[in-house]
This record gives C-alpha cells, sequence and structure tokens, in this order.
C-alpha cells in the first residue's frame, strides 16, 4: 500500500487494534499487518497527542502594535484613528427634550425619505436597442442648407442635472456634431426638456440609429426622421 | 453605544474579512490575527528547530506579508490555505538560506539526548516532552515536504485537498507522503512502542 486511504487513517487514529470489530479488523488487515497497524496507531495517537499539548507559545504583545502601524501606513491611514464606536455624545444630548427632539426629526426624516423614494429620480441608463438598417445616403442629394440638419426633438420628463449632451455624444458616434453642442433647451410647451442636435452625416453611410430611454418608466423610442426625410 | 460594530467581524468568514483587509479596514485585519497569530506562532516554533525567537520574527513577517500583498489574495482560494502557503515558503527559504550557510541545527542535541538515555525504560514510561523533541528532530530529518505534509495533516488538522493546494501537488501526492512519513516515524520512534522491544 503506497497510498493512505481515508478510512484506514480514521481508524488508525482513534481505534487501537484491539478494538477494532471484526468488519474494520477484515478491513485494516487488507491495507497493512497487525504489526504495522498497530505500530502506525501508537505513532499517529502519541504524535496528535504531543502536537495537541506541545509547547505553549504565544505570540509576542507587541507584534501586534507593530502591525497595526504597518497596516496603517499601508493604507494611508492617520495614526491617531477616529473610533465611531467609542464616540460619546456630549452631555447636553442625554437631556430628555432634546432627546426626543432629536429622535422626532430623525423619525420625520425617515418618513419623509420613505414617501418621496418612489419619486426621486433613477439613475439614466440609456441602452441601445438596435441599430436600424444601414441606409445610404447620397451625398449629392443633399443640399448645404439641408446637410445641417436638426434631429428630432427627444421629449422627456423635466429631469434636473440631466446631462443630454453626454447621451446624444455616446448614441449618436456615426453623426458629427456641427457646432460644440448638443443645444440643450426647454421647449417649455408639455412639460419637456428639449434635445437639438445638428449633424451632418460622415461619409456615405450613415447609420440610422434607433434607441430606447427608459427614463423614470417611460421608454421614449426615437428614429432620426428628418435624415429620412432628406434622402 | 456600537459595540456590536466590534463584534460584528467575529461572525465573519476568513475569507470575507481578508476581503474587508483588502478595503483597508483594520478591524477586519485584527480579527484576522486574532484567529491566526498563535495557530501561526507556534507553526513556525515547530517548523523552525523550536526556536521562540525566529517564530516570532517570522510571525510578524507572515502578517506583514499579509498586509502588503493583500491584493494578491484570491478569494476562491481558501485564507487558511493561502496563509499557510506564504509561511510554509517562508519556513523553506529559511531552510535554504540555513543551508547555503551551512548551519545545522539542533538536531545534534536530540541525538545525543538518545545516546544518553535508557531507552528501556521508556517502553513503560512515556515521556510525552522527550517524544516532541524527537518527533520534532526526526521530522526535520525527513525531507521537507514530507515533513510539512506530516504537520499541516496532524498538527493543523488540514484535509488533505487543503495539503494538496498549500503544497501545489495533487491529492494522491500527499496521501502518499503521509503513508511514507508514517511508516518512516513509526520506525524512527519505535522506542516508544509497547509493543516492541528495544534490542
Amino acid at each position: 500500500m503506497d497510498i493512505f486511504e481515508k478510512k484506514l487513517e480514521e481508524l488508525l487514529i482513534h481505534k487501537p487494534f484491539e478494538k477494532l470489530v471484526d468488519g474494520e479488523k477484515k478491513y485494516v488487515l487488507q491495507h497493512v499487518t497487525q504489526e504495522e497497524y498497530q505500530k502506525y496507531h501508537l505513532l499517529l495517537s502519541q504524535a496528535i497527542a504531543s502536537f495537541t499539548n506541545g509547547p505553549v507559545i504565544a505570540p509576542d504583545a507587541i507584534i501586534k502594535q507593530n502591525l497595526k502601524n504597518t497596516f496603517r501606513s499601508t493604507h494611508n491611514k492617520p495614526v491617531v484613528k477616529f473610533q465611531f464606536y467609542n464616540f460619546k455624545l456630549p452631555s447636553f444630548f442625554y437631556t430628555p427634550v432634546l432627546r426626543g427632539a432629536f429622535l422626532l426629526v430623525f423619525f420625520m426624516f425617515i418618513i419623509w425619505s420613505l414617501f418621496n423614494f418612489s419619486k426621486q429620480v433613477k439613475p439614466i441608463n440609456i441602452v441601445k436597442s438596435e441599430v436600424a438598417d444601414k441606409e445610404i445616403i447620397d451625398l449629392n442629394k443633399f443640399n448645404k442648407a439641408q446637410q445641417a440638419t436638426k434631429i428630432n426633438a427627444i421629449t422627456l420628463p423635466l429631469i434636473r442635472n440631466l446631462n443630454l449632451r453626454a447621451i446624444a455624444s455616446k448614441h449618436k458616434r456615426n453623426v458629427k456634431f456641427n457646432k460644440a453642442l448638443p443645444k440643450i433647451s426647454n421647449t417649455k410647451n408639455e412639460d419637456p426638456l428639449c434635445l437639438k442636435v445638428q449633424v451632418e452625416p460622415v461619409g456615405l453611410n450613415l447609420k440610422i440609429e434607433e434607441y430606447t430611454i427608459p427614463c423614470l418608466s417611460t421608454n421614449i423610442s426615437q428614429r432620426d426622421s428628418t435624415i429620412q426625410a432628406a434622402r | 453605544m456600537f459595540s456590536f460594530i466590534a463584534k460584528k467581524y467575529k461572525l465573519n468568514s476568513d475569507e470575507e474579512l481578508m476581503l474587508f483587509v483588502i478595503k483597508g479596514n483594520e478591524r477586519a485585519f485584527d480579527e484576522l490575527y486574532n484567529r491566526y497569530s498563535e495557530k501561526m506562532v507556534r507553526f513556525f516554533h515547530q517548523r523552525l528547530y523550536r526556536d521562540d525567537e525566529k517564530a516570532q520574527d517570522f510571525l510578524q513577517d507572515l502578517f506583514i506579508k499579509i498586509i502588503e500583498k493583500a491584493d494578491g489574495y484570491n478569494p476562491d482560494l481558501k485564507f487558511k490555505v493561502w496563509i499557510y502557503s506564504i509561511a510554509a515558503n517562508m519556513c523553506k527559504n529559511e531552510y535554504r538560506r540555513l543551508d547555503v550557510r551551512g548551519v545545522k541545527v539542533n538536531d545534534y542535541d536530540f541525538d545525543k539526548i538518545l545516546e544518553e538515555l535508557p531507552l528501556n525504560n521508556l517502553t513503560d514510561k512515556y515521556d510525552k516532552d522527550l517524544f516532541s523533541r524527537i518527533l520534532t528532530s526526526e521530522l526535520h530529518k525527513l525531507d521537507e515536504n514530507h515533513s510539512l505534509t506530516f504537520v499541516l495533516r496532524y498538527k493543523e488538522y488540514m484535509t488533505v485537498k487543503e495539503i494538496s493546494q498549500v503544497m501545489e501537488c495533487c491529492e494522491g501526492t500527499v496521501k502518499s507522503r503521509l503513508f511514507y512519513t508514517i511508516k518512516k516515524l513509526s520506525q524512527k520512534l519505535a522506542m516508544f512502542n509497547p509493543y516492541k522491544e528495544i534490542k
């Protein structure tokens, strides 16, 4: 036998040969002789006991401190660290009135947060659904006045701080902006912000993109119909 | 007031704590240190010829490596396996260093003890400390891979699979090394075997 079977190992660790039942003895004797079993059992039980009851050696306390310093310097932390869980509130806070007022404000804030949760603007995630067929535009058929084409307005609900310019840049890779902006303007009719972008075709192949803007649960599809018209 | 934060890390697994350590969480590091420092200092003590001072130095170096190489930790690997791999490599390097310098450590003393002792009496009286010393000595006389396998299995209670990961070999090799080591040690330590008469 060159390889240690798991079952044999368990028996060797836990049972002397005399305490093996018949089935176990039969199994054991298939692998080792009785004398070998006794030798190995004794060695293992003594070795494990020796390791368990071996010399007690504890780590030096200074090591922990050294390691803490190393950890802080590695992670660029100041040596004196603010410990939040040890933080004690100023004594006046323990006045019942102040404590009550604080709790009241806190709960009002929680309730306000809950009611306003559904109104909160979710992060805008623009997903380009698919690219429509490639359409070949014959530049000769464009007159120069028409090349500066206005893209249809994308009507969006009024959202503060929405970076429409980034949206336009990201999803109009195949068109070049005539000016350094898609200008954002509020049309004030309905409730929208409008995106107006002036574009011109780049080369003969102009992809007309169709994409969806999931925004506050409103899916808005837009297709550049002006360019189609020019064609 | 917020003492539950301090207690929180006790519930985390080693691997989760290590992920916190990577992010620079000192409390998680503390918890890992508390869990492993004692085991590792004993491991080094056993592997480095019972040299207390060296064991302490190696413990410190080990945890410094963990801090510095935290980014290299693979979360798919058990932390236990990772820390013992580093520790085993440190010992390996130390053996090489001693070997290069031609330093022979400690086993002279054990041989001398063996020569002077009335070994026949040992069959009746099991001297635990003596057994422990001779076992350590005999383990160091064995090939490093064999002795480390034996220690990881019966001292650190690692599974065969974990040992194979630490030693970067297959499980069959681990089993084979275990069997070989047990066979060898049982011959070397036959004087402690009451079943066998010492000649």
